[in-house]
């Protein structure tokens, strides 16, 4: 074992013994033993910046290295078809980053929910759940091994189950964690399907073994297209990608630090880190050439991706709970970061992963540092938090202009930009009205995001207020809960800071397209053409009309990324700045159209937006609606089939009770009673012989003793 | 006369007979409980003293020692049991005479 | 077979049979307790007289703690010191008793008289305590777990018949 993947077996031991430690004695701590996890997290998270910081960013990036052990055999071992189930934990630049967020934010979390839920009944299993979740979701990371994968990924679907039902007093969080269960488990079954093709291909689950199967050229391209399509299923339940988005704003019934933690920063980006992880899969051969344009399962992805981006966003706009906005924002990135990995760039992807993971973990932070303030979501409420609130609002307004894109100093500038020059260069260098649909969702999402994102802050936190009494009562909150979002909004401008030394994402990219190389994918040998007739044949559409004349796909694609670059930079600036204006136009306290009412066309379009786009109407229509008819069915057979044969059957035998009552009483009375008499007479004769002295029945067993004595002796 | 001095498997089974028989009469005919009690320890050592004796002179092992082991092992727990029934006995009766103990005829 | 070793165990059995003739006429109960010692000696003895070394001091290490008992629970039960002959039996029983005893020694005499039991030649005798231990421990694991067990059960429920009734008394 390496030292990175001891302090990671470390990092996935801490949360899982605070769990144990929690669950079971934390009512008799102090505090309810909060501190444990809490500590443990920390521990976890100093673990996670040495790993980071040393190893990641000044070594320049770590040796992929593993530790697995030989878990069981199924079947025969040694026999045809059997398997080794192994646990392995894998530690590279990818795992070290997503530990860092995931531990970051979870111990983030941690503390700010020691202030968040004082004195809420269940303050110690709460903990104890989050620590679970933690402990989950980096198995989720860590793991190397597809089966190991799907487990934690269950195991995050029941740590969310839990919390977002923890007010599981309320109806409607009830619902809501089981429709976010549900709904789950429908993404799940696609995820189950393609492991089970990937097992009855590769005979192992094991990563790097998939891997390999698909560079040897195992796979049928059909069967291959299938089982990308179908794995894409879990990411599309559990990062909450259209049509299964539905389960995510109904989650933010759970308390405000499981939205900000699970249901923002970590568990719903498990669904990108997977498409990430699983990328040379979801490629297909060709990856191994630098080409991912030919893969059906990302196009598919990149069109998803890009869609819901669009689709979350324009949803968003409509909402007046705060938390309804943010939930249906953070479906809009995900939206975002699948759409990176589609156009085949993970790196931009995952960079938004990371950036995104800590901006948006600070707004749900600072909406729920806002909803205990003023006790309610709806931002009609609210309005002139700023004087009241001044460390909440600045640093909120530090996530919203990060999540807006604003230019340079801020983290979501880099990784967004990134996203959109990748989506650009895929659309020019493979052509068609397809490939550009992405970019387009992806650039108008971008716009609207800002437009949605200022809404908030000019209806929350600017202008008049719009209920004095809720107004007046609203107080800072309290150091535990105000530092968490503090570092939160330092590490949104560092990182953005850091970005803009380097250049760009540049230190992201360089430290993440490297994941690939134990498995026989390089970048730098990507510069030499190896076949002119493939690439020939591929005939790539240069976006400014030049045709590449040589070189690799990869490096042709590297041309025409390179090209890309600056337009988008601009298009993303103004589409940022023309989304903050027309925010202010309506919402700022002396725009323009402050007092515009939405009418015509565009009422009937608000309708739709409220109302979701019908989509959740849809579902409980159709799927919800046929059960109930499938349930009014099962009732009638009950009632008329299956009563119908019970009722004979208890006719039947009260029919037959009465004719036996009457044999009963005649024949078997009779002969019952006249049994009983003999017996007591006999009874009476016999009890004389029982004298009730010992030392009669002694004598009697000695007899007897005798007696079978002399008759062993005489007749046998 | 070689009966006399060549002591054998059967000498040790007369023993025993006799024993036997001498223990069923004491429980048959005291009328003190304890001296009961005494009787069955008869018949119980003159059953383990049989299994001894073929253990010494037919089978040459020691099974025979065993069972004699948990004979005595049987004797002490029924021992117990019986004295803490006759001490019953006696706070209810102020009698040890097993034939005043007649509840069982009531 | 030397002439001393019958005679030892001829005073052997003697020991041990003929205190049960006095145990069955005794009439104070503390003698019979005593001659039962003497009884359950003569029986030690016969058992090393059959090289049975561990048996026989177990029978004088157990029954005569036993016997210990027995004679104070015969001190502090009965208050009488001596009985009266005519008290001693059960006078009912007695022709009764003494005839299915003669029945039964004669039926058991008869029997080992009848029979061949085929004795082998005697082998040398040897210490068997270690055998017994490793016997204990291997093939009668289980019934010597199970004596453990009957023991415990007659402590306590010896203790739990014994104990005194507060409420009745």
């Amino acid at each position: 074992m390496t030292q990175p993947v001891i302090l990671a077996a470390i990092i996935l031991c801490l949360p899982i013994s605070a769990f144990i430690v929690q669950i079971f004695f934390g009512r008799f701590l102090p505090r309810q033993g909060d501190f444990v996890p809490t500590g443990a997290m920390g521990v976890a998270f100093l673990l996670a910046l040495k790993l980071f910081f040393v190893d990641l960013l000044i070594g320049g990036g770590l040796e992929a290295s593993s530790w697995e052990v030989e878990w069981m055999t199924m079947g025969t071992p040694g026999a045809e078809g059997s398997w080794f189930v192994t646990f392995g934990i894998a530690v590279d630049n990818l795992t070290v980053i997503m530990l860092l967020v995931v531990t970051g934010v979870s111990f983030l979390v941690h503390v700010y929910s020691t202030g968040y839920m004082q004195g809420e009944d269940r303050y110690n299993r709460f903990f104890a759940f989050l620590a679970l979740f933690s402990f989950s979701m980096l198995g989720l990371i860590l793991c190397n091994n597809l089966l190991f994968m799907f487990i934690f990924w269950e195991l995050v679907g029941v740590c969310s189950y839990f919390l977002i039902g923890f007010y599981f007093q309320k109806d409607s969080a009830a619902n809501a964690s089981k429709k976010a269960f549900i709904t789950n488990r429908v993404g799940d079954l696609g995820f189950f399907i393609a492991l089970m093709i990937i097992l009855k291909v590769v005979g192992s689950l094991a990563i790097a073994d998939v891997f390999e199967s698909v560079q040897a050229g195992v796979w049928t391209s059909g069967l291959l297209t299938a089982a990308g399509i179908c794995l894409f299923f879990g990411p599309i339940g559990k990062s909450a990608q259209f049509p299964l988005h539905v389960w995510l704003p109904d989650a933010m019934e759970g308390p405000t630090p499981v939205s900000a933690l699970i249901h923002a920063a970590t568990m719903v980006a498990a669904g990108v880190y997977l498409v990430a992880r699983m990328f040379p899969f979801f490629a297909g051969p060709g990856f191994w050439e630098g080409d991912f344009f030919h893969s059906v399962p990302l196009m598919v992805v990149a069109l998803v991706g890009g869609f819901t981006a669009l689709f979350a966003a324009t949803i968003a706009v409509a909402q007046d709970d705060i938390k309804k906005v943010l939930a249906y924002s953070t479906i809009s990135q995900l939206g975002f970061m699948v759409l990176a990995i589609g156009c085949g760039a993970w790196t931009a992807g995952l960079f938004h992963l990371f950036t995104h993971a800590f901006f948006k973990a600070l707004l749900f932070l600072g909406s729920g540092s806002v909803i205990h303030a003023v006790h309610t979501n709806d931002m009609k409420e609210m309005g002139g938090l700023r004087k009241k609130m001044p460390i909440t609002f600045v640093t909120f307004l530090i996530g919203t202009l990060a999540i807006s894109g604003f230019p340079f100093l801020f983290s979501g500038f880099y990784s967004k930009e990134a996203v959109l020059t990748q989506a650009l260069a895929f659309a020019n260098y493979k052509g068609g009205f397809l490939a550009y649909l992405p970019f387009v969702f992806a650039a108008l999402a971008a716009g609207i995001t800002a437009f949605y994102m200022f809404r908030i802050v000019f209806m929350t936190f600017l202008g008049k207020p719009r209920n004095e009494e809720k107004h007046s009562h609203a107080h800072e909150s309290p150091l535990t809960m105000s530092a968490p979002l503090m570092l939160l909004a330092v590490v949104s401008v560092v990182s953005g800071g850091f970005s803009f030394l380097m250049g760009s994402h540049k230190w992201f990219e360089d430290r993440t397209e490297t994941i690939f190389e134990p498995y026989g994918y390089t970048a730098a040998s990507l510069a030499e053409p190896e076949d002119p007739l493939r690439v020939a044949s591929l005939a790539p559409v240069s976006f400014s009309g030049e045709h590449a004349s040589s070189g690799s796909v990869a490096a042709d694609f590297e041309h025409a990324h390179h090209a890309a670059h600056t337009p988008t930079m601009i298009i993303s600036i103004l589409i940022a700045f023309s989304g903050m204006g027309l925010s202010w136009m309506f919402f700022g306290s002396n725009g323009p159209f402050r007092n515009y009412q939405v009418k015509g066309i565009l009422a009937r379009y608000q309708k739709v937006l409220v109302n979701l786009y019908y989509v959740d109407h849809f579902y409980s229509k159709v799927f919800v609606g046929s059960i109930m008819a499938l349930r009014i069915v099962c009732s009638m057979f009950d009632k008329y089939v299956v009563d119908g044969i019970v009722n004979f059957f208890g006719w039947l035998g009260k029919s037959l009770g009465r004719v036996v009552g009457v044999i009963d009483h005649q024949g078997v009375d009779g002969t019952v009673r006249g049994t009983g008499a003999i017996f007591l007479y006999w009874g009476k004769s016999l009890r004389q012989i029982q004298t009730g002295r010992l030392p009669d029945y002694l004598f009697a067993s000695v007899v007897l003793l005798a007696v079978l004595f002399v008759g062993f002796l005489f007749f046998l | 006369m070689s009966f006399l001095t060549e002591i054998g498997l059967n000498h040790f089974l007369v023993v025993s007979a006799l024993m036997f028989t001498l223990g069923m009469m004491i429980v048959v005919m005291r009328r003190n409980a304890v001296a009961v009690l005494m009787g069955i320890e008869l018949l119980l050592n003159s059953a383990a003293l049989n299994f001894v004796a073929f253990s010494r002179y037919v089978s040459h092992d020691l099974n025979g020692h065993l069972a004699a082991i948990f004979i005595i092992v049987v004797a002490a727990a029924e021992a117990t049991i019986i004295l803490a029934i006759i001490l019953n006995i006696f706070s209810h009766n102020h009698s040890v005479n097993v034939d005043e103990a007649d509840l069982l005829s009531q | 077979m030397s002439f001393y070793e019958g005679l030892l165990f001829y005073l052997l059995a003697a020991t041990a049979v003929l205190p049960g003739v006095m145990i069955l006429f005794s009439r104070d109960i503390v003698h019979a307790a005593f001659w039962l010692l003497a009884s359950l000696a003569g029986v030690a003895g016969l058992y090393l007289y059959l090289g049975a070394d561990f048996l026989g001091f177990t029978q004088v290490m157990i029954y005569i703690g036993g016997i210990m008992i027995l004679i104070i629970f015969g001190l502090m039960v009965t208050h009488k010191q001596k009985i009266s002959l005519s008290q001693l039996a059960q006078k009912r029983l007695l022709v009764p008793a003494v005839i299915t005893g003669g029945i039964i020694l004669t039926a058991l005499l008869y029997v080992i008289n009848k029979t061949t039991w085929k004795p082998t030649a005697s082998e040398e005798m040897e210490p068997t305590s270690a055998d017994i231990g490793y016997l204990l421990m291997s093939d009668y694991l289980l019934p010597f777990e199970i004596a453990s067990i009957v023991l415990l059960v007659g402590l306590v429920g010896g203790v739990y018949i014994a104990r005194r009734k507060e409420r009745e008394a």
